[in-house]
């Protein structure tokens, strides 16, 4: 079945090499912004969607595995076969990831507010920083300058007491802009499942499970001359969420409280031979868990003070070098610490790249990071890309990389433990992309090769610790294909992709450990998507059918979950009458549109088919 | 663009095909074995919040092993964490802490009778009559009354902590209560604690030696105390000796005793053995671990056989050790995950 629908994708992929003429307006391939990788490295971009969340932005996106605890609930990003902590998250350029857990939780990162955001794989994420040793996420907040009076609001109402409103203002000229956002997301998830855990078979609704989120941003940005730009962005988001149990298990009432504000003050020049960046920024994180019979009320509280200087400097039309100093200080107080943990992590990079003849270019990279009690190894990286033919691209990275074991790694007590070392990756890939007017085909290989892989065990001594574990060997293929078809007055767009995702472990430091040569969990060997939207004049329709491979849930591989394969549907009317007019649009979304009984994590149910509408409002002066 | 097309709705086709499996799977559905021979039940913890304890059955004569054998015999998954199981009047009560209850099992076949529920955070049950039963619990600060033919609930012993292990001795039940240091004497008859013994930090186990003597292990807590072995006397409920081990560090747990009643084991990391009448704690291991940890222990009380649990990474099936009373391994089961708790069958 697997192997099939491969097969199948490469026909599909085929069939594409045939007949079209017109223009591809969506290029996957963007780069050359001083956040994103430098010219060598592939970036994906994502198209923004108001109401979804990060986790739905993905998923909706690209084929990568995202693991969902179930709606509203814990979902986290596996990869190239790295886990959720071996993904780094970024907002406007500084790393947010929970310093403590080491993770985020994307069903609660909000991309209501946000007007860019991209995914780096593997080796390019080490521009930015360390730790994604799948790769990393950014999202970002830019503005142009024109002179506008603009106001979005959208109301989506939808099936479990869905009720998202989202309003945005958008005011400014050539000299000053503004955003102000809010948005606030509400969700029963009372959805019914089939709970055959139990020995009567019965339908019973999801207890516990209400999900409410608060976001507000305000952004400003000047730009007092044609070469400076000052931008000051503020977020605060305030999730309250009740965690559902497992099936078959009576509720204790778990509640989790997650407060946020993230802010930074940039600076941009940005002359013909150089371009510098610095920004400072202010970060607080909140989490409290709550669990009344089990008498846990734990706190997390975080404050970081972050700050980064980014240069680039043109030599001349083929050289270049690009520096980054990073500085982040984090005072993060918990329940499970014995004092506040005070970490400084300091970071410098330097980047060389060359265009060489015959379009050949290359960046050659170091990173050196300072951490807190910790032994950090020097981050080389190297890139090539060949594209001498226009339509044909090819390109290759390899790089080390490491990921700096958490505080709550470190410092938990009891058990945390200030011995581990880091976990160490050496990571290569080789792609090619070819691209024309209408249509696009991607092909990457990658390998990666992580030793020192952290994971908690019993320590014997009446409570758990974090060892250096396993050594992790993964390798695989991700393809992607993208065509674009119009007849008169209709056009249609495919978009295929697949990823093969073979992560094994190598080594344990335990013995009769099973797990060598087997797959990790929660990790699909294999991922897909297909993707149909059709345009006539106001009306799209957009069809996506995912399917997410089996995983194994024991580390010998002998219990697995099952594929699941959802579709959506979305019907979209867009009312325009003329450009910088008023806009008017009415979405419908069907998601699990045949209705499939799925769970993604054992245990924890995923809804059947349900609906979305979206009313949304655009007033323009 | 017309193959194009054609395939794409191939695709969608195969898509929208009905599946059978939801939920968590297992690739190595083997049967139940029926032949005689005295069996030994391992139960499986499972992850907390996974829903995969299980309950593996090994037979000592034909020396097979079968794994997940509450799911096959009943196609129901057992829940998690599976925290204990005790044979009384033929019936195994399996203990299972997250799911908060107690599935209670015939021995002949593995198809649950019943199912106790409504407890907060059960840990360890004693059976004391057919009608009445005692169990422990982590949260509920009480010692629910149950009703082993009926499983319903039918009291409780208000109890200031976390109760744990506990015995019935010259019609006294003894129950360890970790959360307050001390062994709750309690009356069945009049479900009344009559008397308290203060002992070391955090007791978890407790047997009755060959004089009437209770051993309780201490595992003195997370680095709070010196982990010690006591001694009661049962007829005057006193402290009558009290071991402490050699380091604050250590976490010694699963005190089991042996069939003359003479000998005490427990795991401490390793496997240690200690004679009752040695007046110190025993430093060099009786059977050593190498370099993962033992998670579980039981002395058989037919051959004084060793059963040692290894749960290697705790994400994968673990494995069960036997060695024969003198520490010579006889064979090495392939289990469930996170072996933890041993119950002997008898033929």
């Amino acid at each position: 079945m697997k192997g099939l629908i491969f097969l199948l994708l490469f026909a599909l992929n085929v069939s594409f090499k045939y007949g079209q003429q017109d223009t591809l307006p969506e290029v996957e391939v963007k780069a050359n912004k001083i956040n994103s990788p430098s010219l060598t490295y592939k970036v994906v971009t994502f198209k923004i969607d108001d109401n979804n969340s990060l986790s739905e932005l993905i998923q909706n996106n690209s084929a990568i595995y995202l693991k969902s605890y179930g709606l509203g609930n814990l979902a986290t990003v596996s990869i190239r076969g790295a886990n959720a902590s071996q993904t780094q998250l970024l907002w406007n350029g500084f790393t947010i990831n929970s310093p403590t857990l080491g993770q985020n939780d994307l069903s609660i990162a909000s991309t209501s507010l946000i007007d860019h955001a991209s995914l780096n794989l593997g080796a390019s994420s080490v521009v930015n920083s360390s730790g994604g040793l799948g790769g990393s996420i950014q999202l970002e907040n830019k503005t142009d300058f024109k002179k506008r009076v603009k106001l979005i609001a959208s109301q989506e109402i939808g099936s479990f007491g869905i009720n998202n409103s989202i309003v945005k203002l958008k005011l400014g000229n050539k000299k000053w802009q503004s955003f102000t956002g809010f948005a606030k997301k509400k969700a029963e998830n009372d959805f019914e499942y089939n709970d055959f855990l139990s020995k009567e078979p019965r339908i019973i609704k999801q207890a516990n499970a209400v999900y409410q989120q608060l976001e507000l941003a305000q952004n400003f940005y000047y730009k007092p001359s044609q070469n400076h730009q000052i931008g000051l962005k503020t977020n605060y988001t305030t999730t309250e969420r009740q965690l559902p149990s497992i099936m078959g298990i009576m509720s204790n009432g778990e509640q989790q409280f997650d407060d946020a504000i993230k802010s930074s003050l940039e600076w941009n020049l940005n002359k013909r031979n150089y371009f510098h960046q610095m920004s400072v920024g202010y970060f607080y994180d909140f989490l409290n868990y709550i669990d009344t019979i089990a008498a846990i009320d734990s706190k997390v509280r975080i404050n970081s003070f972050k700050g980064y200087y980014k240069g680039k400097y043109y030599f001349n039309d083929s050289t270049q070098l690009r520096l980054s100093l990073n500085t982040d200080r984090i005072f993060a107080s918990s329940s499970n610490f014995n004092e506040v943990k005070y970490q400084v992590r300091d970071a410098v990079f330097v980047e060389y790249y060359q265009l060489l003849k015959n379009s050949l270019s290359y960046t050659l990279s170091f990173r050196k990071e300072l951490i807190t009690d910790l032994k950090t190894p020097l981050v080389p990286a190297i890139a090539l890309k060949w594209n001498k033919w226009e339509k044909h691209q090819l390109f290759s990275s390899v790089a080390r990389n490491f990921r700096a074991p958490t505080l709550n790694d470190l410092y938990w007590n009891p058990g945390g433990n200030t011995d581990l070392n880091p976990e160490n990756g050496i990571m290569g890939e080789l792609g090619y992309q070819y691209q024309v007017n209408k249509m696009a085909i991607g092909i990457t290989a990658y390998y990666s090769f992580i030793n020192n892989w952290i994971q908690w065990l019993p320590s014997g001594k009446g409570y758990w610790s974090p060892v250096n574990l396993k050594e992790v060997e993964s390798y695989g293929v991700e393809f992607s294909a993208e065509k674009k078809v119009k007849l008169k007055e209709v056009t249609l767009s495919l978009i295929g992709s697949y990823n093969l995702v073979i992560a094994q472990n190598r080594a344990s430091i335990l013995e009769d450990d099973a797990s060598i040569t087997k797959q990790l969990i929660y990790v699909p060997r294999n991922t897909a998507s297909i993707q149909a939207n059709i345009i006539y004049r106001s009306i799209s329709l957009g069809y996506r059918q995912s399917y997410n491979g089996s995983v194994f849930i024991d580390a010998a591989n002998q219990t697995y979950m099952p594929y699941y394969a959802p579709a959506n549907f979305r019907f979209d009317w867009r009312i325009n009458k003329n450009e910088n007019k008023n806009k008017y649009s009415l979405g419908v979304t069907v998601e699990n549109l045949y209705n499939e009984e799925y769970q993604i994590v054992a245990n924890r149910p995923m809804p059947g088919r349900y609906f979305r509408l979206i009313l949304k409002v655009e007033f323009n002066k | 663009m017309k193959n194009g097309i054609y395939i794409l709705a191939l695709i969608l086709f195969l898509f929208s095909c009905k599946k059978k499996e939801v939920g968590p799977q297992r690739l190595d559905g083997k049967a139940y074995y029926k032949e005689p021979g005295s069996k030994i039940v391992i139960g499986c913890e499972g992850n907390f919040g996974f829903g995969n304890a299980s309950i593996s059955l090994y037979n000592t004569e034909t020396k097979t092993i079968s794994n997940n054998v509450f799911n096959t015999q009943n196609n129901l998954p057992l829940g998690d964490v599976l925290q204990s199981s005790t044979l009384f009047n033929g019936y195994l009560y399996v203990v299972v802490n997250n799911s908060n209850k107690i599935e209670v099992i015939d021995t002949t076949n593995f198809i649950s009778m019943g199912t106790i529920t409504g407890l907060t955070s059960p840990r360890y049950f004693l059976g004391l009559s057919p009608t009445k039963g005692y169990v422990t619990d982590l949260y509920a600060n009480a010692i629910t009354i149950v009703n082993p033919s009926t499983f319903q609930i039918t009291g409780s012993i208000t109890v200031a902590a976390w109760t744990e292990e506990l015995l019935f001795h010259n019609n006294k039940v003894y129950v360890t209560q970790k959360g307050t240091n001390q062994i709750l004497v309690i009356d069945p008859m009049t479900d009344l604690i009559t008397d308290s013994i203060t002992v070391g930090r955090e007791p978890n186990s407790l047997v009755i030696d060959a004089f009437q003597n209770l051993w309780v292990l201490c595992s003195g807590g997370i680095n709070e105390a010196q982990p010690e072995l006591v001694k009661i006397n049962t007829s005057s409920n006193t402290v009558t000796s009290i071991l402490s081990f050699n380091s604050i560090a250590d976490s010694p747990n699963s005190l089991r005793i042996d069939t003359s009643r003479k000998t005490l084991f427990y795991l401490n990391n390793n496997l240690f053995k200690h004679s009752i009448s040695a007046n110190q704690i025993e430093l060099t291991p009786y059977i050593s671990s190498g370099n993962s940890i033992y998670y579980g222990l039981g002395i058989s009380p037919f051959n004084n056989e060793i059963y040692l649990a290894d749960a290697i990474d705790y994400i994968q099936p673990g494995k069960v050790y036997r060695y024969n009373a003198s520490a010579n391994i006889i064979e090495t089961l392939s289990v469930g995950l996170i072996p933890q708790d041993f119950t002997f069958l008898e033929n």
